[in-house]
């Protein structure tokens, strides 16, 4: 398990990392986004030991990385698939970093064969594409077989074959009970990868939660009653079970827009109150949707995690 | 710590440069042997046959001072490398007790140096017995003092080959350590010529390679016995070597 914990990182005046505070669960895919320059990166440099935080702390397993006895057998990195050196064949790259680990050259041969690099192994990584790069990159962090993985935008110039590989191997090691934190820009990508996404914006915490749960919070229930003076009673029962509800006033149709309650549920008290519908339809907006307006505070954050701002995001109910 | 060591030597023998350089060293030394020996009657205005033997063999030792050039860029490469192509976080990465890397290297950087500065300095060495002979000489004797030179001149390339290591660690920078470890080069020269700067002459590094190798003369500003020259040899090494692993240790990557 990652434990961030009031982590802070300045630059003279610049904060990068604002005391941020979360946790990532093993079991389970969690998926790292933020904009660019949102303190992704240097968030997780701080949790591997390689830049040192101004404030708070960053473990691994309650540890700090620098403290870790094994660390590649622990914890398997990729930050950047161009820390390579050019002029040095996959299998050489590999083999500084077994060495340096202790691990043996037949995990070499097993990584490479894994990463669908192995016909390339014995190739100068500088003729490589970024693709070849980032399942070299995601080879060396295999190499350990480590129980944590953590990976800076592996998605970063793979095809869409690379793309569903990687997503399986990330959801694999995830059922096996390992701690997997990915970052990625690929939002719509990172929905069907992550399980779990904690969401940051100018180095602060913005939500974190599954992916259902932040979507659930964008998705926006249209209801409409059969007969436009029932809109009131349904809004005032939807809003008592826990629903935002927003009537729209621009039309006499007398339609809700409701946040916060499955479309079973407001059907269900639809009939309950008697209240015929003409509309009951649920618009996703994803989770790209989702990102953007909590980067822009167009939308109050969803948020599973008590540590989440903001915290109204927690709130709910009100007829507005 | 074995484990980094031998994650640096696959390092330092998987790239063309760190090989390259090691033999480029070694020809390098060679030829400039081979010119400071042809060229010893016009700088010297006499014939080979004329000059005591010990000098002939001397003069084809300078080559070692190319060696040592080309060392300092091979250390500096060891280190500098790693920053421009990025390799320096998956190392820190896997050896996050960055001091061990820094060591690591240092051993690595000593251990190639060794042996290219002991090959060089032979080959040297036979140029100017090859020389002597050539003019009708008889070679100098290979006996204590003949080794004692040649081990002592190669500590010299040795020495300066981790000064550039540790400068390009300290300045993230390949060419940081080439110039650096250049300058270090550089000043005995500048002490010689200033007479006020004399007192640092048996502090300096190539002090105790002259020391170690019986080339300075008693009562010269330089001149220091063998124990203290290995002293302070060790302490060339072991002092940079303890700075650049704390810079390394106490900096963002």
């Amino acid at each position: 398990m990652i434990t961030v914990d009031g982590l802070t990182k300045r630059y003279g005046e610049l904060v990068a990392v604002d005391d941020l505070s979360f946790t990532v669960e093993p079991g389970a895919v969690t998926g790292f986004i933020g904009a660019n320059g949102a303190g992704k990166s240097t968030t997780m440099r701080m949790v591997l030991g390689l830049d040192a935080p101004t404030a708070g702390t960053a473990t691994i397993d309650g540890k700090r990385y620098r403290s870790l006895a094994r660390p590649a057998r622990t914890v398997g990195a990729l930050l950047d698939p161009r820390c390579v050196h050019p002029g040095r064949s996959a299998r050489d790259h590999l083999r500084w970093m077994a060495a340096a680990a202790g691990i043996g050259k037949a995990r070499i041969d097993e990584v490479l064969e894994l990463t669908g690099i192995a016909h390339a192994a014995d190739r100068r990584v500088g003729g490589f594409s970024l693709g070849m790069r980032q399942r070299l990159g995601i080879a060396g962090a295999l190499l350990g077989d480590p129980e944590v993985l953590l990976l800076d935008e592996p998605l970063n110039g793979l095809d869409p074959d690379g793309i569903r590989w990687v997503r399986e191997l990330l959801r694999g090691m995830a059922v096996q009970g390992r701690t997997v934190f990915v970052s990625s820009h690929l939002l719509n990508e990172m929905e069907h990868t992550a399980e779990r996404i904690v969401v940051i914006g100018h180095g602060k915490l913005l939500a974190t939660g599954t992916v259902a749960e932040l979507r659930s919070h964008t998705m926006v229930l249209r209801i409409a009653p059969a007969d436009p003076r029932a809109s009131q009673v349904l809004a005032d029962a939807l809003s008592r079970a826990g629903g935002r509800v927003e009537v729209d006033r621009s039309t006499d149709s007398g339609g809700l827009a409701v946040r916060g309650l499955p479309p079973e549920a407001a059907g269900r008290i639809a009939l309950e109150r008697g209240v015929a519908l003409r509309e009951l339809a649920m618009h996703d907006r994803g989770l790209e949707d989702t990102f953007l307006a909590l980067s822009h505070g167009t939308e109050p954050a969803a948020a599973a995690d008590p540590a989440a701002r903001p915290t109204e995001a927690l709130s709910r109910g009100g007829v507005s | 710590m074995i484990t980094t060591v031998r994650s640096e030597m696959v390092k330092a023998t998987t790239v063309r440069s760190v090989p390259t350089l090691a033999i480029v060293a070694v020809g390098a030394a060679v030829l400039l042997a081979a010119v400071f020996v042809l060229s010893l009657p016009i700088t010297q205005g006499r014939t080979i046959a004329d000059m005591p033997p010990s000098d002939v063999v001397g003069a084809a030792l300078v080559g070692i001072d190319v060696a040592a050039v080309v060392l300092i860029v091979l250390g500096s490469l060891v280190a500098g490398a790693e920053y421009p192509t990025g390799t320096i976080a998956p190392t820190y990465l896997l050896t996050p007790h960055r001091e061990r890397v820094v060591v690591a290297k240092a051993v690595v950087v000593v251990a190639i140096a060794i042996v290219v500065a002991i090959v060089a300095a032979v080959l040297c060495a036979a140029i100017g017995q090859g020389a002597l002979l050539l003019a009708g000489r008889d070679a100098v004797p290979v006996d204590g003092r003949l080794l004692r030179t040649l081990a002592g001149t190669a500590t010299g390339p040795v020495v300066y080959a981790v000064a550039g290591l540790v400068i390009a660690v300290i300045t993230r920078s390949t060419g940081g350590g080439v110039a650096g470890a250049l300058a270090l080069l550089l000043v005995p020269g500048i002490v010689g010529w200033i007479d006020a700067l004399g007192f640092l002459a048996p502090l300096l590094p190539s002090a105790a390679v002259h020391g170690l190798a019986g080339v300075s003369q008693p009562g010269t500003a330089e001149y220091l016995a063998a124990a203290p020259a290995a002293l302070l040899l060790i302490g060339w090494i072991m002092a940079p070597v303890g700075i650049a692993a704390w810079r390394a240790g106490a900096r963002d990557v």
